[in-house]
């Protein structure tokens, strides 16, 4: 008997000592057991990025896990570093709007190797095997469809600006060729200038004040995303021009459709970014559920947003989402 | 005074292969870039391949355009299930078609085509004017974007695909075309809103014979 009560003590000591071993391996699970996903996003200086954060956040909160929003603050430093600290808390994947095409590879490897799968949001990054898929808005066809609305109400003839985004940003690129795969087929508009402003409002409103001084016969003005189209909005309104030059954006952000709804700005290009974030939380939670299998860059639709269906559009989306 | 001129021929030494030989160069980031992306991929060749290989072989994969019309004007949902095809996530429908019929007009920007031989208007419109977009790249799904690791390459196929249409088919469409000829063509059709998108439908061109 005795020696049977010391069996069953050394039984019980030896799978205490298992469950602790076993357990050193494991990261810490969130709050009530719950596993956590990490969201991180290029910038929250932009409405638009924090809609896209607080959706991602949001849906992966319905599907049951604990989740947090990084902000890598335009810094590819400053993401790589989000990515160290969330991968030692033991976040199980990544829910990622990353900075920069090239540069945020490395860290996308980084959490791959670490076994934490990565699902793109909104911007790319250059290789087809790091993230485990890519959700991204078809920035080149939105483009186009700018592009031909452009020529419709510009017409064939006039000088416009061209602010352009972050210049690592494939997006800034893939806008920029949808644009000019149009407007450049009509020798008549005549880009007079052509500057980044890194996506940003402020940035936007002090070039086109200097553009505008420069040259002060605009007819239109292309830019890269709404928050731009708002500075450069700003600079015309203080310059007097504001119903001369024709203004174009390019996100689908809320003030920018009130602006379009209002006859003040012309067009944008709704990138229905509530679609792209629930899609990748989504995705996360099949691979979390065993799922391997995704398509790898899955563009989503741009539709052109203009005075004639901006009904159709607002809170950063259209009245029926797009589906496949 | 002969290590000072001996330490200044060095250093000319130096500088010419330096000058001649740099360790490094500094060139913009945004250049540096856009030189490796243009070096690693040539979407002229990629094109050229792509219609020989690929989408030359697969005009008799198009669906009927007849029985396309038909569908979406009868049950858009069943049509956009069984003949449209898309990239990814969207609105948009892509549909392959081929079909037959006889010229009902002809302007600067498409030649109408009545599919029926009752005299009824254009049910198709086959584009003639300058081309733009993805249609083209996307309507056979026979690009996929996971091919490139880069979405400006997959773009840049789009733009040379409507080049190439815009350059070797379209002339001699255009030549030919005569109001009460009888056509054939192979082509691809994008549709967003309908019955608008549907009513002629918009067709570009890929291939076409005149019976």
């Amino acid at each position: 008997m005795r020696f049977l009560r010391r069996q069953f003590l050394w039984a019980v000591i030896a799978a205490t000592g298992l469950a602790a071993l076993a357990s050193c391996g494991r990261k810490p699970a969130g709050e009530g057991g719950r596993e956590k996903i990490a969201v991180v996003v290029s910038t929250l200086n932009n409405p638009w990025f924090v809609v896209l954060a607080e959706t991602a956040k949001g849906r992966a909160q319905e599907l049951g896990y604990e989740a947090t929003v990084f902000d890598s603050q335009n810094d590819t430093a400053k993401e790589t570093s989000n990515f160290e600290d969330l991968i030692a808390a033991g976040y199980k994947a990544i829910l990622f709007n990353p900075t920069d095409a090239d540069a945020s590879i490395a860290n996308v490897r980084m959490a791959k190797e670490a076994g934490v799968p990565v699902f793109c949001i909104d911007r790319e990054i250059n290789a087809n095997d790091a993230a485990a898929s890519q959700i991204l808005s078809d920035s080149y066809s939105g483009c186009v469809d700018l592009g031909k609305y452009f020529v419709d109400t510009v017409g064939e003839n006039g000088n416009y600006v061209e602010l352009m985004g972050l210049v690592g940003d494939n997006n800034t690129r893939n806008r920029s060729q949808g644009f000019h795969s149009v407007v450049d087929r009509y020798p008549g508009l005549k880009m007079v200038a052509q500057q980044s402003a890194d996506f940003d409002r402020t940035k936007a409103l002090d070039v086109m004040e200097s553009i505008l001084q420069a040259n002060p016969d605009v007819d239109a003005v292309f830019c890269a995303n709404d928050a731009m189209a708002m500075g450069a909005y700003q600079a015309l309104v203080a310059a007097g021009k504001d119903k001369d030059v024709k203004v174009f954006g390019f996100d689908g952000a809320d003030d920018v459709v009130k602006l379009i709804a209002e006859g003040k700005i012309v067009a944008t290009g709704m990138q229905f970014p509530k679609t792209m974030a629930k899609t990748a939380a989504e995705y996360a939670d099949q691979w979390l559920k065993g799922k391997r299998e995704f398509q790898q860059k899955l563009p989503v639709a741009v539709e052109l947003v203009t005075k004639d269906n901006v009904s159709d559009y607002g809170d950063y989306g259209a009245k029926s989402e797009p589906t496949r | 005074m002969n290590r000072l001129v001996a330490t200044l021929s060095t250093l000319v030494a130096a500088s010419a292969l330096f000058w001649f030989f740099p360790l490094f160069h500094v060139v913009p980031r945004g250049t540096a870039l856009a030189e490796k992306q243009q070096a690693a991929f040539n979407a002229a060749e990629y094109v050229k391949a792509f219609w020989t290989a690929k989408l030359t072989p697969a005009f008799g994969e198009a669906a009927d355009a007849a029985t396309v019309l038909a569908a979406l004007r009868d049950d858009p949902k069943q049509a956009r299930t069984k003949f449209g095809r898309s990239a990814g996530l969207g609105r948009t429908k892509l549909y392959f078609v081929h079909g037959s019929g006889q010229i009902v007009s002809v302007d600067d920007k498409a030649i109408g085509v009545s599919l029926t031989s009752d005299g009824s208007g254009a049910e198709l419109a086959i584009q003639t004017g300058l081309l733009f977009g993805n249609t083209i790249r996307d309507a056979t799904g026979l690009v996929r974007g996971d091919e490139f690791s880069n979405s400006q390459h997959f773009n840049e196929v789009s733009t040379e695909l409507n080049r190439i249409v815009e350059t070797t088919i379209l002339p001699r469409l255009k030549r030919q075309a005569k109001v009460g000829a009888a056509i054939e063509f192979v082509g691809c059709a994008e549709v967003t809103n309908l019955p608008r998108d549907a009513t002629p439908l918009q067709v570009i061109p890929l291939d076409v014979k005149f019976q």
